[in-house]
């Protein structure tokens, strides 16, 4: 499923929606944000990156133009961001802090 | 005069900061202030459903002689609020307007005072534990009567500050000092009072608390999420995992 979420190529349209969980909570705490998911009541601490990652989701990006963004920002080319991308996806999907429309 | 609301997904609105000038010598004089509708209408309605369904322990606090309530167990609403109330304008708000040290968290706890079962508050001040500020937002879902912050002059007894809390949402923010004793009058009638308490602490900050918070034998609260893209502009490399 998430190999589907294009974050490796800027060339197609996203195929899928990923969104965060309107359950769930953010606040920025100097470089950290932390979450807190109103229905498993667990919190969540992400670091700088992964938090401007979330920012920018929650600001209603798709993941192509988080990927664009986040190049611009981080030294990282799109081939170890595709690759972070997908495991942080993977971890917000499990924990059900993201909801992926297909 | 609108203070500050928080809602559910955070704060809804702050007040300017030439407002809370004024509200600065009114805290002075009466070593308390009133910030109405600190909770907004949502997360109110959110945190009393969690609330009805809530468990509530019997608690005598240590330190203090002769106090019992009921005291909420854990759970979500305890957890949004106490996430929610540790914001840096609210901070903000609560420094100004009281002119505190730099605040590193809220800690609080929801208690129950039920009229008629021996539940009650003695004098005492709260101080330590880099205890900053006192705040109670009250969460009760009916009118009660009683229950009333008073505040004394801890040497001569005298009772300088006397306020009811009944607005359902409304917040109280008192001071904390040497010089002063405060207490909850007990509560009259048939509805029991449930309140959110606490205090604005210097030390620890909101991470450390929760993580201090943390069980034998219960998950972790705080989980750490992988990071992601190692080599941030201008930082020293990230591990990709905490």
């Amino acid at each position: 499923m998430l190999a589907n979420m294009d974050v490796k190529s800027n060339q197609q349209p996203p195929l899928t929606t990923v969104k965060p969980n309107s359950n769930v909570l953010f606040k920025r705490l100097g470089d950290e944000t932390v979450l807190f998911h109103l229905e498993t009541d667990r919190f969540y601490e992400l670091n700088g990156t992964a938090a401007r990652f979330w920012e920018l989701l929650h600001a209603g990006c798709d993941i192509a133009e988080i990927r664009d963004q986040m190049i611009q920002e981080f030294e990282v080319d799109p081939e170890q961001f595709a690759g972070e991308a997908e495991t942080l996806l993977t971890f917000l999907t499990q924990e059900d802090l993201v909801s992926v429309d297909e | 005069m609108r203070t500050i609301q928080i809602g559910k997904s955070g704060v809804v609105y702050s007040p300017l900061a030439e407002d809370l000038g004024a509200l600065r010598p009114q805290f002075d004089h009466q070593h308390y202030l009133k910030i109405p509708e600190l909770l907004g209408p949502e997360l109110l309605d959110f945190v009393q459903l969690q609330i009805d369904q809530s468990e509530f322990c019997e608690r005598v606090h240590e330190g203090i002689g002769s106090n019992k309530e009921l005291c909420m167990t854990s759970n979500t609403a305890f957890a949004a609020l106490q996430f929610l109330m540790n914001d840096q304008r609210l901070f903000q708000v609560i420094q100004t307007v009281t002119q505190c040290d730099q605040i590193g968290c809220f800690q609080g706890r929801v208690y129950r005072v039920n009229p008629g079962s021996g539940h009650h508050d003695s004098w005492h001040n709260d101080i330590g534990e880099h205890r900053l500020v006192g705040m109670s937002i009250n969460l009760s879902r009916e009118l009660y009567s009683g229950g009333r912050l008073q505040i004394r002059d801890r040497v001569s007894g005298e009772i300088v500050s006397e306020v009811a809390n009944a607005g359902i949402g409304d917040a109280v923010i008192f001071r904390l000092s040497d010089r002063f004793q405060h207490r909850i009058t007990d509560v009259e009638g048939t509805a029991s009072k449930t309140a959110f308490a606490g205090w604005f602490r210097a030390q620890p900050d909101f991470i450390s608390l929760l993580r201090k918070q943390s069980q034998p034998g219960r998950e972790p609260p705080v989980m750490k999420c992988s990071s992601l893209v190692s080599g941030l502009k201008g930082r020293s490399r990230l591990n990709m995992i905490y």
